[in-house]
């Protein structure tokens, strides 16, 4: 069954993708995320991923974007998030340093 | 599951919230609309109106859903509906309508129909509608109606009716019985096992099927029951209707009403009589191998032939409680037979002598002759003999006779018979041990016999060697004369016999003349008496003054132990010859001719071991005369020659005698067993001058020796195996279910037979299951089908010894024994699979997640499989956002309690949405027990907790009291707003009470399997359940449910099920967060909410109450991953204590087992790393229990 934890939105530019997530990331839904997003993104070079309404993220979430980052950095392109400094988000990107591989904004406005 | 029930509380929630929006000054109309519309919406039901005329549908939202249409979708009603409800139902629906909206009709609609979700889920719905009519006209107005999804039901229909086969199809007789103790229900499996179906059974009394004798046993069983106790499988014996007797296993329970009285009773037998036929046998196997043991055992000290006959007739005689039994030999060419003494019970004369055999009737002969035994249970009846043979056998009072010739080089040589003065139907058992004992017997008859032969050959040895000499005797050890023969009494006729015995042999008459003889006499005899033989020529004086010259020689003779026990002297006049080398040559001839009269095979050999002379016997026997040792070396088996030498050289160093058992070549090629003993010659001095030997065909009593040992290890073989077969059986049948069987089977056969095993079957869902036992299981197997629905086979990488005992057919025995074994166990396992499925669908999924509230509930079934019982809970929020709670029971055990308790829960929920007061609420679910749909008779508490107010309001129908723990440990029994049980005098006014809350408190809610116990008043259990509960203040509820049912002592054997729940009422300000929950991820979610929920209320900053998200998080998803990989997903425990100095204690625990990391834990790591990142003092400890992180987090929040 289809779990209703996360929502994918994509908006597809003539340079880039804009992904928003909407809910929540965790064990139970990463599986069908990733599978969302790798058909999202595919022959995308450049992917905008707004995070800033994902109310909870776990492990399990920064694996997605590890992997979504490594997959574009092979073919050049590049992986922009949006996250909140105060958020649980913006909170895990910080303590598991991917900022520190991959460009994260506060917004996207 | 658990998404629908969410999903419907906040949708609860949000209509509430509309409601209170509405302004309470619209007018009525209004007011009743929204309560319909909220009462519809709380039973989950959709309604809809429709104008035929306009073909227009006006639908809520509810039934759209509930037919899995968008809301927002682009198509209209009438288009869904066509194409969602499923093709098979819908031309049926379509009529349903038309009938419906026909004036001619009740104009109305029900019908139960199937409908597709987009998402391909498949629902049953049922449409109920009621047509109106314009006026007194025919004319269809509209049609009302109400949708109602009946999926769960429709299911938990199927899953009885699934039920209610099995315990058709079980492969277990089973019948239930009612007070005057006659047979209410008959199943299938009894008609087979019985003979009886289920209308010619159903009415009569139990007695049917209990044989005269066993009344007794049935008094018990009555009492048991009387006393309310389980009866325990026992073996006992059943009579079927065609009057055979059919032994059963026997478990009867008792079944009870509400208050404890006996109702009725089931039971359970199961056919037996296979286990029983192979305990039998191997009884029987173990009897007749012991009397064959005894028999082996008495026969090997009986040296006499004919004692044989006699102790071996004896034993069987009266092990088997016959009249005769005895031997007869078969002489004078078959012509005639030989009675030997044998056994004769003290009511027949004996039988002795000799007979012709044209006196044995021919019938009897012709098959005696070709070898066969011979049976006769009553020679009155037997066909094949004349009148006067049938007189011949009364005179000698045969009744019933056994004859088993005995052959022997397809000769027949004797018959063992058995007579009984009555009639008497021997058995196969009997028959295999008679022959058996009559094979054995007659080979220690003909090794007794073979035996003594050897002794009368010895006895002939003796005879010539002492023929050799003229003069002998018989001295003892020390010297004294006990005997001499004529000859010597010549030498001195003048001294009487009498003067010579009993006085020494030196003081004898021959030597008296001769000065100084009798000291060298003297020192001869002590030679000889420690075991030397002397040999010496002597000069004396003959008593006439004559010189004489005597070849003389004192010859020891030895017992088995080697101790002289007394001396033969032996002494020849050679006066007459003139040398002494032609005196031994002339006593050498007088030897051989001797010698070849002798039977027996013997020989001399010089001091060297050459052979020097052998007699006519072995020309016989080996067909070449030479006396070079050479060719008879040649002549002994290649095998044995290396002990021949051995035993030579021994002889010819030390001097000492040797006997060997050696094969020695006859003169046709054959090699025959031969005992060759050599006896050393001495001189005076005590030096060998030459041997003395002698060899015996000892051919036959080996073979005899061989045939016995065979035979009897044989019999410890079939015995052994018996034993062991019957071991696995009885092995087997000791645990219960298909895996546990299988595993106690290999355990049985490795690493014995096989080094590795394995068995492997289908199971549910094309699940291949494997069972496996031993080390290697890298080697090959051998298969083996164990037959059976689920295809098991076994596959053994067998040892020698597993070879072997498939060459004997061992395995396949094995293999058709268990499998019948393992096939009924996966039966029992799918039974009771079935039926605890059912309980699951009658049961509520899960408890209510409330922020009030925290629940936990635990049902524990009664132990017997087959009993599906009738306790219940519910938990659930009201449309007016109060909490409603229930436990109830329903009388009796089975399906239809099971049925009935799931009818009542779901009306106690949709009746709870409608009326406010738990008494009114009772009262209601009371008329719908008492109506068609109901129960006969069921108990119910109910208790609704309304948050606002801290104000629970409760009743209860015949229902055992609620308890109420307050946080001070004060405890309450709600012992008001009591009333007659449901379903019984139908719309009393019931009452109910109200008691106000403290936050903290604990209601326990409880069905009487946990505080009834046999033998003890009620008022007993329920003290005990109030001092228990003493113990449980401040722990979490779920722990409180798991102390509760194990102090109650609700242990292994329960003859009831048992349902209970513990309710903390105001858990918003409890301190300590507490969850469990299965380990599957979704139950992360729900997790995430309750802990924001719990950090809300306790007004945590939101930076540490994300870090306690984060962490706990990481930390349950962890859990949830690794401790339950590869097994059945067990729970996981959070725990949160805020202490109250600014941090949260935090720990999460599985109870599970973790594996050692492997390369793609990189996520472990990194969630690990998440949370040391966060909190303090994190800590990971595990044990065989589980794992246990525990960290802490500080609640001061982050300074901005």
């Amino acid at each position: 069954m289809e779990s209703q934890l996360a929502r994918v939105d994509s908006t597809v530019f003539e340079d880039r993708v804009l992904i928003v997530i909407t809910g929540e990331i965790d064990l139970s839904n990463a599986d069908e995320l990733r599978a969302k997003l790798s058909a999202e993104t595919a022959d995308q070079t450049s992917v905008d991923m707004d995070l800033s309404r994902v109310e909870f993220m776990d492990s399990q979430g920064i694996r997605l974007l590890m992997e979504l980052n490594q997959t574009l950095d092979s073919s050049g392109g590049q992986l922009r998030v949006a996250a909140p400094k105060d958020s649980i988000v913006g909170e895990i990107l910080q303590l598991t340093q991917t900022n520190s591989v991959v460009t994260v904004v506060d917004s996207f406005d | 599951m658990v998404f629908r029930r969410r999903a419907r509380i906040w949708r609860t929630k949000h209509l509430g919230d509309v409601i209170d929006k509405t302004p309470h000054s619209d007018h009525v109309l209004q007011v009743g609309e929204e309560r319909l519309r909220l009462a519809l919406d709380a039973a989950e039901l959709g309604s809809f109106i429709w104008y035929p005329n306009e073909d227009r549908t006006d639908p809520d939202v509810r039934m759209l859903e509930l037919f899995g249409v968008e809301t927002d979708a682009d198509i209209t009603l009438e288009e869904a509906l066509t194409r969602l409800i499923h093709p098979d139902d819908r031309e049926r629906y379509g009529e349903a309508v038309q009938r419906a909206v026909d004036p001619s009709g009740d104009g109305r609609l029900r019908e139960e129909i199937r409908v597709l979700w987009p998402d391909g889920e498949q629902r049953w719905l049922v449409v109920f509608g009621r047509t109106s009519f314009a006026g007194n006209s025919n004319e269809v107005t509209q049609m009302a109606g109400i949708v109602a999804d009946i999926t769960d039901q429709r299911a938990a229909a199927e899953a009885e009716a699934r039920l209610a086969s099995l315990v058709s199809s079980s492969q277990d007789a089973i019948m239930t019985v009612n007070l005057d103790n006659r047979f209410t229900t008959w199943n299938e499996s009894a008609e087979r096992l019985f003979g009886y179906s289920a209308e010619e059974a159903v009415g009569q009394p139990v007695d049917l099927i209990v044989p005269e004798e066993l009344r007794d046993e049935m008094q018990r069983i009555l009492n048991a029951r009387i006393h309310g106790e389980y009866l325990r499988p026992f073996d006992t014996v059943r009579r079927r209707k065609d009057g055979s007797l059919v032994a059963v296993s026997l478990a009867v329970s008792p079944i009870f009403d509400r208050s404890g009285r006996l109702v009725a009773s089931s039971a359970v037998l199961r056919d037996i009589s296979a286990r029983k036929k192979l305990e039998a046998e191997a009884a029987e196997q173990a009897r007749r191998s012991e009397f064959l043991v005894e028999l082996a055992d008495a026969l090997r000290p009986v040296a006499d032939p004919l004692e044989v006959q006699v102790v071996a007739t004896s034993l069987l005689g009266e092990y088997l409680g016959v009249d005769r039994v005895f031997y007869g030999e078969i002489i004078g060419n078959g012509s005639e037979y030989v009675v030997a003494p044998g056994y004769t019970s003290p009511h027949v004369p004996p039988l002795v002598g000799r007979f012709a055999l044209d006196d044995v009737a021919d019938a009897l002969l012709s098959d005696i002759r070709r070898g066969l035994t011979v049976i006769i249970d009553d020679v009155a009846a037997h066909p094949s003999f004349s009148k006067d043979e049938k007189a011949a056998f009364r005179e000698g009072q045969v009744a019933s006779a056994i004859g088993v010739p005995l052959v022997k080089d397809n000769d027949w040589v004797a018959l063992l018979s058995i007579h009984q003065r009555s009639a008497r139907a021997w058995t196969d058992h009997e028959r295999e041990l008679i022959e058996e004992t009559a094979e054995r017997t007659w080979a220690a008859v003909e090794r007794a016999r073979a035996e003594a032969a050897l002794r009368r050959s010895q006895g002939h040895i003796r005879a010539i060697y002492e023929g050799t000499t003229e003069y002998t005797g018989l001295l003892t050890p020390g010297g004294m004369v006990l005997d001499c023969n004529r000859a010597s009494l010549e030498f001195a006729p003048d001294v009487p016999k009498d003067e010579i015995v009993g006085r020494p042999f030196w003081e004898g008459p021959w030597w008296a003349n001769t000065p100084g003889l009798p000291d060298r006499i003297r020192s001869a005899v002590s030679l000889a008496s420690s075991g030397t033989f002397v040999r010496d020529e002597l000069r004396l004086q003959r008593p006439s003054g004559q010189a004489a010259t005597f070849d003389f020689s004192l010859h020891p003779i030895r017992d088995e132990t080697g101790d002289v026990v007394a001396i033969v002297p032996e002494a020849r006049d050679i006066t007459a010859l003139e040398r002494a080398g032609e005196a031994l040559k002339a006593s050498e001839e007088r030897f051989r001719s001797l010698a070849n009269a002798s039977p027996t095979i013997i020989w001399t050999a010089d001091e060297q071991g050459k052979i020097t002379f052998r007699n006519e016997r072995w020309l016989d026997y080996a067909g070449i005369m030479v006396t070079d040792p050479a060719p008879e070396r040649d002549l002994i088996h290649p095998d044995d020659v290396d002990l021949a030498r051995t035993a030579w050289r021994h002889s010819v160093e030390t001097g000492d005698d040797h006997e060997i058992e050696v094969r020695v070549r006859r003169a046709d090629g054959e090699y025959r067993w031969f005992l060759i003993r050599a006896t050393a010659q001495r001189n005076s001095d005590g030096a060998v001058v030459q041997w003395l030997g002698s060899s015996n065909d000892i051919h036959d009593q080996k073979q005899v020796e061989e045939r016995l040992r065979e035979s009897e290890s044989e019999q410890r073989d079939a015995r052994r195996r018996a034993e062991l077969l019957a071991g696995i059986v009885s092995g087997l049948e000791q645990v219960d279910g298909l895996r546990n069987r299988a595993r106690r089977l290999l355990e049985l056969l490795v690493p014995d037979l096989a080094g590795h095993g394995s068995i492997s079957w289908m199971g549910s869902g094309g699940v291949v299951n494997k069972v496996a036992v031993g080390a290697d299981p890298s080697q090959d197997g051998v298969s083996f089908g164990l037959g059976g629905e689920a295809s098991a086979t076994m596959s053994l990488a067998l040892t020698d010894k597993g070879l072997r005992a498939r060459e004997s057919g061992f395995l396949h025995e094995v293999v058709q024994r268990v499998g019948p074994l393992l096939e009924n166990a996966r039966l029992h396992q799918e039974e009771k699979r079935m039926a605890l499925r059912l309980q699951r669908a009658l049961l509520p999924n899960t408890v209510l997640t409330h922020p009030d509230v925290s629940i936990a509930a635990r049902y524990e079934s009664a132990s017997d499989v087959m009993v599906v019982g009738g306790d219940w809970y519910d938990s659930f929020v009201l449309p007016d956002g109060r909490i409603g709670l229930a436990v109830g029971d329903v009388v009796g055990h089975g399906l239809d309690a099971a049925a009935a308790m799931g009818r009542l829960r779901i009306a106690l929920a949709a009746i709870a949405t409608q009326f406010s007061r738990p008494g009114e609420v009772l009262g209601k679910l009371s008329d719908f027990a008492s109506g068609p749909n109901g129960s006969e008779f069921a108990t119910a508490a109910y208790a609704v907790f309304d948050p606002e107010t801290w104000s629970l309001e409760y009743a209860a129908a015949g229902h055992p009291p609620m308890l109420l723990l307050q946080p001070g440990g004060t405890i309450r029994w709600l012992e008001e707003g009591r009333s007659q049980p449901l379903g019984f005098l139908p719309s009393v006014q019931r009452s109910d009470a109200s008691i106000e809350i403290e936050p903290g408190s604990t209601l326990i809610l409880y069905s009487d399997g946990l505080i009834e116990r046999r033998k003890e008043a009620i008022s007993v259990g329920m003290a005990r359940l109030r001092s228990e509960l003493r113990e449980l203040v401040d722990v979490p509820e779920s722990e409180v449910c798991d102390r509760l049912l194990d102090a109650m002592g609700v242990g292994l054997q329960r003859e009831d099920d048992v349902v209970v729940m513990a309710v903390r009422l105001g858990v918003a300000d409890n301190p300590r967060f507490h969850r469990r929950f299965d380990a599957r991820p979704d139950q992360l979610a729900p997790l995430r909410n309750d802990l924001r929920e719990w950090a809300s209320r306790r007004e945590i900053p939101t930076s540490s109450a994300n870090d306690i998200l984060i962490a706990v998080g990481e930390a349950s998803a962890n859990a949830i991953e690794h401790a339950y990989r590869d097994q059945t997903p067990g729970s996981v425990d959070v725990e949160i204590l805020d202490s109250g100095d600014g941090w949260a204690n935090v720990s999460i625990q599985d109870f599970g087992e973790w594996l050692p990391e492997t390369d793609h834990d990189e996520m472990r790591g990194r969630g690990t790393g998440i949370m040391r990142g966060l909190v303090d003092g994190f800590d990971r400890v595990s044990s065989e229990e589980g794992t246990v992180v525990s960290f802490r987090v500080s609640l001061a929040g982050k300074e901005e």
